[in-house]
């Protein structure tokens, strides 16, 4: 049995020093990560035409993201906008405001935009609260958050990001005896994309 | 007789197979799935799955003689590879509910190409289907031991645990128990061949979730009927032997969604026949085997054995 013995341990040590290379291969897999982004905004308006600007510093939310997934801004392969939604955070009044608009993002580190990102109509506050409502979002403003992912990753860039709305119009309209009160925000979902190597173990 | 050094040599050499196995397996899988819910999440994980069924169902027996009575012991390390078709590399994925248009891709399995597959939405949205592993065989190893015999029956056993306490390689455990009894016993003396009938049952769980608790626990059953035949005697012979078996497997996975929800996924149980074909040796004291079956997903299993026979 000693012979039995040591024919294994031979086989361990066999398969020890052969790991790297006879039984496991390299495999490059594209691994993908998701995270969001989001932006808060306070309306407080006795005018049914406003526009309300909220400031963010999009390296840091990505690098958030990066963080969460164990993962470094030189891993990523692709960054891509995949959709957008938003929803009313607070709200205590009894008026059901009714509101139009648009979201516009624009850069602060580089010329770009403003562009729309989304438009939203005859959105009843109250009924938004607590609750996510899908957005469509529009190619103009994609393609300037899009542009920004690529130069965070490319180019080592530190985009910053205004996001503004712009009211179409409030019913009934807000007057100085009748203020409109309301929080909300907006989240952009992003994909992030990281190739990965790894060793595994394939025999056929 | 007793042999106190052989089990540790056992049990290191099925640390290193199973550490790859458990590196392959629980390795980033649970990010990929993250970007998985539902029939999406069950597309890409389905070859997994069926392999993981598939590998603890082979490999359980390498003749069919038992004998009426007597003392016997070995102890057994086991190869099992499930090997993947073409059709095992893609799915039918569905674009998530928040993206729009709802597509239909054809997307990279688990074991698929490592690449991953854009579909192009409104506003210029994309949405990124994540690549596979790019396997083609998926493959577990397992130490089994065998004793017997009383009235003609055998019991096979296989049992591993191992957690290392790194989240890159999570944790592995097997688990399995099974009779076999001697159909030859019953028959004339001349009967060209041996015949065995038994079962075997399994429980696997491999990796941990975000959670701590396991991201793949499977189930599998089996139970058939083999027969054999050898040729030569001693220390030296060859013993073909074939096997029809109905093979049951189930599997679940528990993972956290990118939303942050937590997804129980249960592929429910799975029921294949089975033909085994396959070839043991004996050389002194080395007895080894290799067969290859022919199910719903094909397979390959090979090992060595050591003990009294």
């Amino acid at each position: 049995m000693k012979i039995a013995i040591s024919v294994m341990l031979a086989l361990a040590a066999f398969l020890a020093l052969c790991g790297g290379g006879c039984l496991t291969k390299e495999k490059v897999v594209d691994v993908v990560v998701t995270g969001e982004t989001c932006v808060e905004w306070t309306e407080d308006h006795d005018s049914p035409m406003y526009t309300t600007p909220a400031l963010i510093d999009y390296s840091n939310e990505i690098d958030q993201i990066l963080q969460d997934n164990d993962l470094d801004r030189s891993d990523i392969k692709r960054a891509v906008v995949e959709s957008a939604s938003y929803t009313v955070t607070s709200f205590t009044q009894a008026t059901d405001w009714v509101v139009s608009g648009q979201i516009t993002v624009a850069r602060n580190d580089v010329t770009a935009g403003p562009a729309t990102l989304l438009e939203y109509t005859g959105q009843s506050i109250p009924a938004a609260l607590g609750v996510t409502i899908p957005a469509t979002l529009n190619s103009a403003g994609v393609e300037i958050l899009n542009q920004a992912l690529y130069d965070y990753i490319h180019s080592g860039a530190h985009p910053v990001m205004t996001f503004t709305v712009v009211s179409g119009g409030v019913t009934p309209a807000p007057t100085p005896s009748s203020r409109m009160i309301f929080g909300w925000k907006g989240c952009i979902k992003l994909q992030v994309v990281v190739e990965e190597s790894v060793e595994l173990p394939e025999l056929f | 007789m007793r042999h106190p050094g052989l089990p540790k040599a056992i049990a290191a050499c099925s640390l290193l197979i199973l550490l790859w196995a458990s590196t392959c397996s629980a390795l980033k899988i649970e990010d990929q799935l993250s970007n998985y819910a539902g029939d999406n999440a069950k597309g890409y994980l389905r070859p997994l799955a069926d392999a993981i069924g598939t590998t603890l169902n082979s490999g359980l027996y390498q003749s069919a003689y038992i004998p009426k009575n007597g003392r016997y012991f070995s102890v057994d390390l086991r190869v099992m590879s499930a090997l993947f078709s073409t059709d095992d590399k893609t799915f039918r994925a569905t674009t998530p509910a928040d993206f729009s248009p709802e597509q239909n891709v054809s997307a990279p399995t688990v074991i698929g190409d490592g690449k991953s597959v854009e579909a192009t939405g409104t506003g210029g949205t994309t949405f990124i289907f994540p690549g596979g592993f790019d396997l083609s065989s998926f493959s577990i190893a397992a130490p089994q031991v065998r004793f017997g015999s009383i009235y003609g029956t055998e019991a096979i056993m296989r049992y591993f645990s191992l957690n290392v306490g790194s989240s890159d390689l999570g944790s592995l455990s097997l688990l399995g128990f099974g009779l076999r009894h001697s159909i030859s016993q019953y028959l004339n003396e001349d009967f060209p061949v041996q015949l065995a009938g038994g079962f075997f049952w399994q429980t696997f769980k491999l990796g941990k979730n975000k959670e701590g608790g396991d991201l793949i626990s499977a189930n599998a059953f089996s139970f058939g009927v083999q027969t054999s035949k050898k040729f030569g005697k001693g220390w030296a012979y060859a013993e073909p032997y074939a096997g029809v078996s109905l093979d049951e497997y189930s599997l679940k996975t528990k993972y956290r969604f990118e939303s942050g929800n937590n997804i129980d996924l249960d592929f429910g149980s799975n029921t294949t026949g089975r033909l085994t074909l396959g070839v043991a040796g004996r050389l002194a004291i080395i007895n080894g085997h290799i067969e290859y079956s022919v199910a719903s997903q094909n397979s390959v299993s090979f090992g060595l054995a050591f003990g009294m026979f």
